[in-house]
């Protein structure tokens, strides 16, 4: 296995065991009905900032071992198909990123457009701030999405040979 | 559906093993390369650029026609 696929599966086991524990805790809370409670936006932001410091401690970790495991001059190599590999899933990612960033912004808006003909239904689910928690955590999910399947495709590329 | 491979055949291994035995590593490492793609190369599921096909017919001291070969 190459150093850049290394680094792939680093990629995708730690925002895997990261985001994923995160996404779980979130799903969690909101079906706890925590959209309804002030310290939400405070928790999740602290679970937050906590998942970015492990999910830099794990890469770095992850990186380290499969720096070790890999001559010096097959990670320093520039791979023309693993470059090409990397290019066509980042075209793929990219559209999957703007198909789910067009999802979240159009759910958004009908959401708003409820908000603000019916506003006391919207008080019901979640108060103000908590809407804005849920938006800025729908984009995280859209950008991890959208990642996972630049890895996933990228390693399926250069596993198939091209 | 899978891509069919390139109409490209080649004659690295050939050439490797005339060249006292040169590990798929050695010449991945002289042209700039991955052993995974020597493999890949070998097993014709990938056609390099022109200019790593020139390099390793550099490598091996031939015209590049004598690595590859077009079969389409």
């Amino acid at each position: 296995m190459s150093f850049r696929e290394k680094h792939l599966w680093v990629a995708i086991i730690a925002g895997l065991a990261v985001w994923g524990a995160y996404a779980w805790r979130f799903g969690e809370r909101v079906l706890a009905g925590g959209l309804k409670q002030a310290d939400f936006a405070a928790d999740m932001g602290g679970l937050f900032i906590l998942g970015l410091v492990a999910v830099v401690v794990l890469e770095a970790g992850l990186t380290a071992l499969a720096m070790l495991t890999t001559s010096k001059a097959e990670r320093r190599a520039r791979d023309e198909r693993e470059g090409a590999a990397t290019l066509q899933a980042s075209h793929v990612s990219l559209m999957l990123l703007i198909g789910l960033l067009v999802t979240v912004s159009a759910v958004a808006y009908g959401v708003g457009f409820w908000g603000s003909v019916r506003p006391e239904g919207l008080a019901r689910w979640m108060i103000p701030g908590n809407g804005l928690v849920l938006v800025a955590n729908a984009v995280l999910g859209c950008i991890m999405l959208s990642e996972l399947a630049r890895w996933a495709l990228s390693l399926a590329m250069l596993k198939r040979g091209r | 559906m899978g891509k069919a491979p390139p109409p490209i055949k080649n004659r690295i291994r050939e050439l490797r093993f005339h060249a006292g035995e040169m590990t798929q590593a050695d010449l991945a490492a002289r042209i700039g390369m991955t052993r995974q793609t020597i493999v890949a190369m070998e097993q014709g599921k990938y056609s390099p650029s022109l200019e790593a096909a020139f390099r390793i017919a550099q490598v091996f001291g031939v015209e590049i026609g004598e690595v590859f070969q077009w079969e389409g």
